[in-house]
């Protein structure tokens, strides 16, 4: 399925869908409520002084938005950055806030319909990703897609990270 | 009940002459009976006494009459001012703020408080007596007798009612006038009997101004007031013509009448022959009179309005006085209106916002233009840039300067606090200010309020000490608080000084052990211990009262100053006084710039931190190697390598140790910062030159990111960080002491000065 039609499928929004994607080798699922956009994976101002999961900022029509490297994250290796490489630009809210941030993905798949009664619950051993990330996993021909619990990806307690770096010195300086 | 338009305005406007009235108010208790500072507070009560009257909100009448008749009595030198009778006035103020408040609630005030107040000042008004307490020439009665001796050669018409000659002004629909409610009070005064509809100079159909006003009236009005309140009614509408004829006027006032309106007069005199002014005879006679006079070429229009009406004793001079004053005072505010427009402030942030998107796309379109002048060479295209770019950065300039308004409203607030906290703790404190007319971003001023409350009221409360206790310190017994703004590069520096009994480092610390909040192990300069004072769950007055002392307040002051991308210090010696100084940026939205690169990053210095850039000597690139610091004509200047503090600091890595720096790069460009005196270079890779830049905050995700003012997005559409200098300082240099060091210097100067006179 091409970027495009993929994007023109996204116009319908379901409950049940979710937008699968390559990462690192993984199939990984996202639900399509939370998408934004998808936009190419282009030049990224680096930040300095934070977690090496934050691939950098990007100027998102006059917004800037983080950027999170899921791979580093979770610890899949790195990237291969090229042509079909992708930033999912998603809406999460943090601590009733709405935050945008983009996750980098090597490419997106397709969107399928995954019912609620189709996730099955993560097991505890066996995933490549930490279990906490996991939301379920829900059956294909060839074995499983990772449906991840982007609000616990992208959650405070995660995000916090960066601010943990500050709060860190500020307890050198005392 | 629903507020509309009109009625904010009535809000708002009388807010604001409250505000002045509470300054005229301390300022009347300085001066004493001062008439300009008098007929100013009285003018604030009678304006929104009057305007209340046009929105019909009749309890506000209510009381605001008690209050004007007091404040009438005081400019009549009836009542002397006295201390206490400005604190009831004080109350009363902010009774009528209450009320003002609670419109928008249908609150109708407190009567309980409302009757103590009425029962205060009525008080006040019976004890004047009817002596008079001031000097002021009182009216002579002899001229007045004088006067009355020509007026029974004069005829008097038989009325025994009031005639009202009205035209109103052409804007009156636009100004918000509501005729109806000038009746209304017009009623409210006795009985209107007749009143006959003008219409006046009505075009032709297809001419008519379907806002304009084209009304006028004759009104007969039964009453017994004075002149004076009639004309109060009108005192707000829009009036092209008035005449208020008081009952048993004489025929002279009635011709003149007749001579002013721009009716034909046979019609008038029907008028007023209709609204039983004058009877037929009389007018007949003045027409007559009329005339006579016209044919003997006296021309009355030759006769200056006030003029004419005290020579025809139709009014005492102190009236025409009063009028032609007000005439002034109403020019005065017309002019004013012509000079100020109030805006809704979120109408203004819209538009700055504009103008900063315009700003950035206009940076883009000028590295677009330059791009393509250097291949295309297309020269009306390259002055059309330079032109829209010249356009561009005056139109940010004016934008950002709409939202600059002086600080000075927001100091003389505090004249009120102190006067009301040091009665209320029985001290004797004197409020100074110095640089009330700096300005600052609206936004910030807006949330340093209540901060400065905070500091204002622990230096009235902790500071400044009890009379007595003062005395046997050789201090004298008035304890004086400073406020003070001034700009300083880029920055707004306010500083709260007094000259209490100072802070006791020791004390502080025995109380921060006490308190948990530090350890008793710790050891801490004067300066970390003072700094105790802004953590959390500290307070240092040995009893609570209700001005300040719960312990909450200042970390949360702290807290609110670094919010606004400030910060705060504090400084003192111990019996001789306290300074806290506060240090903010000038505005949070569009600074100038200055971009570099690091490792191929663009990052953007605020342009007014920067002192200077230089290229390194190959000696100082040697020193830059092995040390922090680098010599720079003979003085030491602190160096950082920004790369490496960046990249260390990712890996969490202690930044102290000296190492052999990396020539993978010829690092050879150094920015000088200098913030409060503290001068650091700050080593980049590239200087890129001035660029505009919007600021837009770091966000949710990385808002614990210190060393950084926000993002920025350049002409390029990549983003960069902008560097919050004052922070990245304090982060890098951990040079706390010096920075302080010299802020002592500054303070204990300026504090020297201050008791030279």
């Amino acid at each position: 399925m091409s970027l495009e039609e993929i994007v023109n499928e996204l116009a319908v929004t379901e409950q049940d869908q979710h937008l699968t994607f390559d990462l690192s080798g993984e199939e990984l699922a996202v639900p399509v409520m939370n998408i934004r956009e998808i936009i190419r994976f282009g030049k990224l101002t680096k930040m300095p002084m934070v977690p090496n999961f934050i691939e950098g900022v990007i100027n998102l029509r006059g917004n800037v938005v983080p950027v999170i490297n899921l791979a580093s994250k979770f610890a899949l290796g790195i990237n291969n950055n090229d042509k079909r490489t992708c930033i999912i630009i998603m809406e999460v809210d943090i601590e009733d806030e709405a935050v945008v941030m983009g996750i980098v993905v090597d490419k997106v798949l397709q969107v399928i319909e995954i019912p609620d009664d189709e996730i099955e619950p993560t097991p505890t051993l066996g995933a490549k990703i930490q279990t906490n990330f996991i939301k379920g996993m829900a059956k294909k021909e060839d074995g499983f897609t990772i449906i991840l619990d982007i609000s616990q990806v992208l959650s405070a307690e995660e995000v916090a990270i960066v601010s943990d770096i500050h709060k860190k010195s500020d307890k050198d300086d005392q | 009940m629903e507020i509309d338009e009109n009625i904010q305005i009535f809000i708002s406007e009388g807010e604001e002459l409250l505000q002045e009235m509470e300054e005229s108010l301390l300022e009347l208790e300085e001066s004493g009976n001062d008439d300009e500072v008098l007929n100013k507070i009285f003018r604030a009560a009678h304006t929104i006494k009057g305007s209340a009257g046009l929105f019909g909100f009749d309890y506000i009448i209510h009381f605001t009459h008690v209050v004007e008749n007091v404040l009438d009595d005081m400019r009549n030198c009836l009542i002397p001012t006295s201390s206490e009778l400005i604190t009831v006035l004080m109350r009363s103020r902010d009774y009528i703020i209450t009320l003002l408040d609670g419109i928008a609630d249908d609150f109708e005030g407190d009567k309980a408080e409302e009757e103590e107040l009425i029962n205060l000042l009525n008080a006040f008004k019976s004890s004047g007596a009817e002596s008079s307490v001031c000097e002021t020439e009182q009216i002579s009665d002899e001229s007045t007798s004088d006067n009355a001796a020509t007026d029974k050669s004069e005829e008097q018409a038989q009325t025994n009612h009031y005639h009202i000659s009205l035209r109103l002004g052409a804007d009156t629909f636009r100004m918000g006038f509501d005729p109806a409610s000038m009746f209304r009070q017009l009623s409210d005064l006795g009985e209107v009997k007749e009143a006959v509809f003008i219409p006046q100079n009505l075009p032709s159909l297809e001419n008519i101004d379907p806002e304009g006003c084209y009304l006028g009236w004759e009104i007969a009005l039964v009453s017994n007031v004075k002149k004076e309140e009639i004309s109060e009614i009108f005192q707000f509408v829009d009036v092209s013509q008035l005449t208020i004829l008081p009952p048993q006027s004489h025929f002279s006032d009635y011709k003149h009448l007749i001579e002013q309106l721009p009716e034909e007069e046979m019609a008038l005199g029907q008028i007023l022959i209709e609204t039983g002014s004058l009877t037929e005879n009389e007018l007949q006679s003045i027409l007559n009179e009329q005339k006579e006079k016209s044919d003997s070429g006296e021309s009355p229009s030759k006769h200056l309005t006030g003029d004419l009406l005290v020579e025809n004793q139709m009014v005492q001079k102190e009236v025409v006085e009063e009028a032609l004053n007000k005439q002034t005072k109403v020019r005065e505010q017309k002019q004013k209106a012509l000079t100020f427009v109030k805006v809704d402030s979120s109408k203004l942030d819209k538009l700055i916002n504009l103008v900063g998107e315009l700003v950035i796309n206009g940076a883009k379109l000028n590295q677009i233009t330059e791009d393509l002048v250097k291949t295309t060479a297309n020269e009306e295209l390259e002055e059309t840039m330079e032109g829209l770019t010249m356009s561009l950065e005056e139109l940010r300039e004016i934008a950002l300067g709409l939202r600059m308004v002086p600080i000075g409203m927001t100091f003389n607030r505090f004249h009120r606090v102190v006067r009301d906290t040091s009665k209320d703790l029985d001290k004797e404190i004197k409020l100074e200010i110095y640089g009330a007319e700096t300005e600052l971003d609206k936004t910030v001023i807006e949330k340093i309020g209540d901060p400065l409350m905070h500091l204002i009221r622990n230096s009235l409360d902790h500071g400044i000490e009890m009379p007595d206790v003062r005395q046997r310190a050789g201090k004298p017994s008035e304890g004086i608080i400073t406020l003070k703004a001034q700009h300083e590069a880029g920055y707004i520096t306010i500083q709260i000084l007094d000259d209490g009994k100072g802070l006791d480092p020791v004390a502080l610390r025995t109380k921060a052990i006490e308190k948990g909040i530090i350890d008793e192990s710790k050891k801490l300069s004067d300066q970390d211990c003072y700094n105790l004072i802004f953590a959390a769950g500290f307070s240092t007055a040995e009893q609570v009262s209700n001005i300040s002392g719960r312990g909450v307040g200042m970390d949360v002051v702290r807290r609110n100053i670094e919010s606004l991308r400030g910060s705060v210090y504090i400084d003192s010696e111990l019996g001789i006084g306290t300074t806290i100084t506060i240090q903010l940026p000038l505005t949070l939205a569009i600074i100038d710039g200055f971009n570099v690169s690091i490792d191929d990053e663009s990052y953007i210095f605020p342009l007014d931190m920067i002192h200077e850039c230089l290229t390194l000597t190959p000696a100082q690139i040697k020193e830059a190697t092995v040390q922090n610091y680098i010599t720079l004509r003979e003085d030491v200047l602190p160096i950082v390598h920004l790369k490496e503090y960046f990249d260390t600091n990712n890996e969490n890595n202690n930044y102290n140790t000296t190492y052999m720096r990396h020539h993978d790069r010829e690092r050879h460009n150094i920015v000088v910062v200098e913030f409060a005196n503290q001068k650091i270079g700050l080593i980049v890779d590239e200087l890129l030159g001035e660029v505009q830049a919007v600021i837009k905050p770091l966000g949710r995700v990385f808002k614990g990111l210190s060393g950084f003012a926000g993002f920025t997005i350049l002409g390029s559409g990549m983003v960069a960080l902008v560097l919050d200098i004052p922070s990245l300082i304090k982060e890098v240099v951990g040079n706390e002491h010096k920075y302080f060091d010299s802020l002592k210097q500054k303070s204990i100067s300026s504090r020297g000065n201050r008791n030279l006179h």
